[in-house]
């Protein structure tokens, strides 16, 4: 990489910023809140407020997939056209009037309400795992408990049934494969595809009532969604769903780990356990950036952003906004954290929220509650190499089962 | 539903700011300078995208209220 010297948010990838994301974040602030990135041909949005401000405002759009397929040369357009079409089929990918009626086919699933159903079934997985894992007095905290924790949840979800799970492993972020234009996960694809399909042909004949059973039970109400829409969809949930999660509760035990008085303070009182999730996600979240296509030109903060202009809502920056909280790298469990912007905001906030902040309670409160001392067998756990995606590719730990099977700490866990 | 005023309201202890239901019914939320979101009228005509939004609401914050006798319309239990 030649010499420059003005600061990008590619600079996350440079060898001596590496991991060190926030840093990079307090450097670039000094441009302001938001402000042109000549590196990355983008507008960069680190504040809070115009976070906010700008998620709101619709001519901002997040239908990016069309632009970019329709300028690959011929070749290419064929490779990547069954990719293209799904992720234009995604509710993500696309703004309203559509955007609604997609997202409204996954809703109903994805409720408080229908996940205060699915808590027990979560706890039960976290437990199990622990089970299986806690007198071994060491794990891998991704590989060993919330890869398969958060793969598990998704499967439940989206009607995978057990002989299929495998493919849900090692998933590569769709959105990614797209704009490399690699056709690796075409198979895999496929075969969910025809998984899906078969689950949804037996729910037309009445089996269970879950997710897919629903989006038969819409359709026949009238929703006139198509196979290749719902299909579409539930690649989404895998797509959004299944490694966020599990890397932000290897965030969040990494920030517990340099922050021992806090763990300490939630295993003696668990009931802070459900605020003390929105502050892991503030705090380091696995998704630091989410991107915009300006429709029309705008003015904003004394910027004039152009149609056909890029803006970047850097997440993880204003969740360490210092105007808008107060000592924001600490990890203060006691935090009032709620307004923090890992799952976005404005209409494409994060249609799972409810389902991972169960997922993370379940997750690190069960970990508290059945084991301690936990110390780092790798000082430095390994980062993928990514500007968006805060993933710990491994997080090696030792510790000491907590005294009994203390079975029973684990009901502490609030019921909703 | 049928003709009934509604009662509209919103927990703003709850309220996590996370400005779905302003966007999605900007004609009955509004976030206000601390970034929670208000009820723009307190009774209001039946409306389904009321139920929607107090069903989304990922906090539960929003509360359907029937007016005559306060049942609750949503969140769904
Ligand atoms: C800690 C875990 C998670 C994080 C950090 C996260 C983050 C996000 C963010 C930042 C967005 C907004 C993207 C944008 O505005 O461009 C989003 C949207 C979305 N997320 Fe999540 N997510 C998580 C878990 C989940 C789970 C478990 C699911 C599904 C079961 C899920 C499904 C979705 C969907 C479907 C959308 C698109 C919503 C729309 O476009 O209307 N996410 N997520
Ligand atoms: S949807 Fe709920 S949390 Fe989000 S702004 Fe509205 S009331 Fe607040």
């Amino acid at each position: 990489m030649t010499h420059r010297d003005t600061n990008s948010l590619l600079d996350i990838m440079r060898r001596e910023w590496a991991g060190d994301t926030y840093g990079v974040y307090a450097r670039l602030r000094a441009g302001g809140p938001i402000h042109w990135d000549p590196l990355l041909r983008s507008w960069i949005v680190l504040g809070h407020r115009e976070i906010v401000d700008l998620s709101r405002d619709n001519r901002l759009s997040g239908a990016r997939i069309s632009e970019f397929y329709e300028q690959l040369p011929a070749a290419s357009k064929s490779d990547m056209k069954p990719l293209a079409e799904a992720l234009s089929d995604m509710m993500l990918f696309n703004e309203p009037p559509r955007h609604e009626r997609l997202r409204g086919m996954m809703k109903p699933v994805l409720t408080p309400r229908f996940v205060r159903q699915m808590r027990p079934a979560i706890q039960g997985i976290a437990t199990a795992l622990l089970n299986r894992l806690a007198d071994a007095g060491e794990m891998d905290v991704i590989a060993d408990y919330a890869r398969p924790l958060s793969r598990d949840v998704i499967a439940l979800l989206a009607g995978v049934p057990a002989d299929a799970r495998h493919l849900l492993d090692d998933w590569r972020g769709l959105l990614h494969e797209f704009f490399t234009q690699s056709t690796a996960e075409h198979g895999r694809i496929e075969s969910l595809r025809a998984v899906f399909q078969q689950g949804l042909a037996q729910r037309r004949a009445g089996a269970d009532g879950d997710l897919l059973e629903q989006l038969m039970a819409a359709r026949k109400a009238g929703a006139a969604f198509t196979d290749d829409e719902i299909i579409a969809n539930l690649l989404l949930l895998i797509d959004a769903g299944q490694a966020t999660t599990t890397h932000l509760i290897g965030n969040a035990v990494l920030a517990l780990m340099a922050h021992p008085d806090q763990a300490d303070l939630l295993r003696d009182q668990p009931e802070l356990l459900p605020g003390a999730v929105h502050e892991f996600l503030r705090y380091d979240s696995s998704v630091q950036f989410t991107t915009r296509i300006a429709l029309a030109d705008l003015e904003y903060g004394g910027h004039r952003i152009r149609r056909g202009d890029s803006v970047t809502l850097v997440l993880g920056a204003g969740n360490r906004d210092p105007r808008h909280y107060s000592d924001p790298d600490s990890l203060l469990v006691t935090r009032r954290a709620g307004d923090h912007l890992s799952f976005g905001h404005g209409i494409h906030y994060c249609l799972g929220a409810a389902l991972s902040l169960v997922e993370i309670e379940a997750a690190i409160g069960t970990l508290l509650a059945r084991t301690r001392q936990w110390r780092l067998l790798d000082e430095n756990p390994p980062w993928l190499d990514s500007i968006n995606f805060r993933f710990l590719t491994a997080l090696p730990i030792s510790f000491s089962p907590a005294a009994g099977r203390a079975t029973e700490l684990q009901e502490v866990t609030r019921d909703g | 539903m049928n003709e009934a005023e509604w009662r509209l309201s919103v927990d703003r202890a709850t309220c996590i700011g996370s400005g779905m239901c302003t966007s999605s019914a900007p004609e009955y939320f509004a976030l206000d300078d601390s970034g929670v979101s208000r009820p723009l009228a307190e009774r209001v005509a039946p409306d389904d995208a009321l139920l929607d939004a107090a069903n989304s609401c990922p906090v539960e914050a929003i509360r359907v209220q029937r007016i005559p006798d306060g049942a609750v319309l949503a969140p769904a239990r």
